[in-house]
């Protein structure tokens, strides 16, 4: 599947939704932790606290709303251990980021009833643009790579007054191996949410 | 209470714009230090026992054999010094007669360095600070005109190379007769910081040479 068609997943689900539910928005925008788990994490092993999210979601039936997730994670690590290629052993202190870009449709149940205190679960699908870049010494090495990519997550919404609520959830990055890579990471994000009709 | 959620989509905004995409500076020259090994993985170094070093850096200049003035010999016997050190904790043995008795392996240590020239703007957003002077108006962005220059710094690299003087020498791409490489190792790094600093620079990257080689180690228990 092309990047192209990566992207138009989203796009396509939240065009779909548009008038699904009596036009019943749900904007939200969310700062989180990360935690890079496997191939993440052996590239860089530490937390992350400059995670951003924004979900723009539209009601498709009593429990139920489909849209988009765009978020942006910036891991980076400082690092001295020798890197090996065959033969080539390169040692110095290497810079290493990653800015991942998770750009997913997704689909959120909800339960209790609107207004009050909700739990929800649900996951994404679409995909996600990974920046690589390695500095160290005078040289750099960067690289661009889009991955198929899912996310399930549970969460809770805490209504704060009519239109508005916070929430929290823990969602699971995956990017499936692209160019030799592949990235997952576990997300916390605390957030805010507008809406428009019953979430 | 209603006055901080209207406030909050201008803070999450406000913390978007704050957020590097890189973050993490360079915080000392030897940061930018780089050392790079390789080496002929046919070749079992643990056979070896004694070595001879050449005992002079030899300084390469690349723009003029004249001009010598990004480089000076105040650190060559250091630079040796710690060659031999490093050589000799790996288990390898000098041999003080090489002209009769051949060595297993020859060191050799070049040096050479090249001035480069970098350019940077700071663009529209040119500064954080207070805007526009304190006490008017408080911390934030200035939007001033774009600004930038230019900096000119030297690089120096250094070179130590293992030689077999058993192995015979082979044609290189010019057709030029060239020894064989069994080991070889590249320092570089800015050519920066007080004489006390890059000396004990150069300590750290040669030692560093050596702890990131470790298939080096002569086999001690190997009779003479």
């Amino acid at each position: 599947m092309n990047k192209r068609a990566l992207l138009a997943i989203p796009i396509a689900l939240l065009l779909l939704s548009n008038g699904a539910q009596a036009q019943e928005w749900y904007w939200g925008i969310s700062y989180g932790m990360t935690v890079p788990t496997n191939e993440t994490k052996d590239f860089i092993s530490g937390t992350s606290w400059r995670n951003w999210a924004m979900d723009v979601l539209a009601r498709i039936g009593p429990n139920t709303a489909v849209g988009a997730n765009f978020g942006w994670n910036v891991f980076n690590d400082i690092t001295t251990e020798v890197s090996s290629l065959e033969r080539v052993d390169v040692g110095g202190t290497q810079f290493r980021y990653i800015n991942s870009f998770p750009m997913l449709a997704t689909i959120r149940q909800f339960t209790g009833r609107p207004g009050g205190f909700r739990f929800f679960y649900g996951g994404g699908i679409g995909t996600q643009l990974v920046r690589t870049r390695v500095d160290v010494g005078q040289w750099r090495i960067e690289e661009d790579t889009w991955h198929f990519a899912l996310a399930p997550e549970i969460g809770v919404l805490m209504p704060v007054r009519n239109d508005a609520n916070w929430f929290i959830n823990t969602k699971y990055n995956f990017a499936a191996k692209s160019s030799d890579r592949k990235e997952s990471y576990w997300g916390f994000n605390i957030g805010v949410a507008w809406q428009t009709g019953g979430f | 209470m209603k006055r901080l959620w209207s406030a909050l989509p201008a803070l999450a905004g406000a913390s978007l714009l704050l957020v590097s995409c890189y973050p993490g500076d360079v915080t000392s020259v030897a940061q930018l230090d780089v050392v790079v090994t390789t080496h002929d993985d046919t070749v079992t170094f643990s056979s070896f026992r004694t070595y001879a070093l050449l005992d002079s850096v030899v300084h390469i200049d690349l723009v003029d054999a004249t001009n010598d003035s990004l480089l000076d010999r105040s650190n060559d016997a250091l630079i040796l010094a710690e060659v031999r050190s490093g050589i000799e904790g790996l288990g390898y043995v000098e041999e003080t007669d090489p002209a009769n008795n051949v060595p297993d392996v020859i060191l050799l240590v070049g040096a050479f360095a090249v001035e480069k020239q970098a350019y940077y703007s700071y663009g529209w957003w040119g500064w954080y600070g207070w805007y526009p002077y304190w006490p008017c108006c408080g911390p934030g962005y200035g939007w001033g005109y774009p600004s930038g220059g230019s900096v000119t710094y030297a690089v120096g690299t250094l070179v130590i190379t293992m030689l077999d003087p058993a192995r015979p020498s082979v044609q290189n791409a010019d057709g030029v007769d060239a020894a064989q490489t069994l080991w070889l190792a590249g320092i570089n790094g800015l050519l920066e910081g007080s004489g006390a600093t890059r000396r004990t620079r150069i300590s750290n990257l040669i030692g560093q040479a050596y702890d990131q080689s470790p298939y080096l180690r002569v086999n001690e228990n190997l009779p003479n």
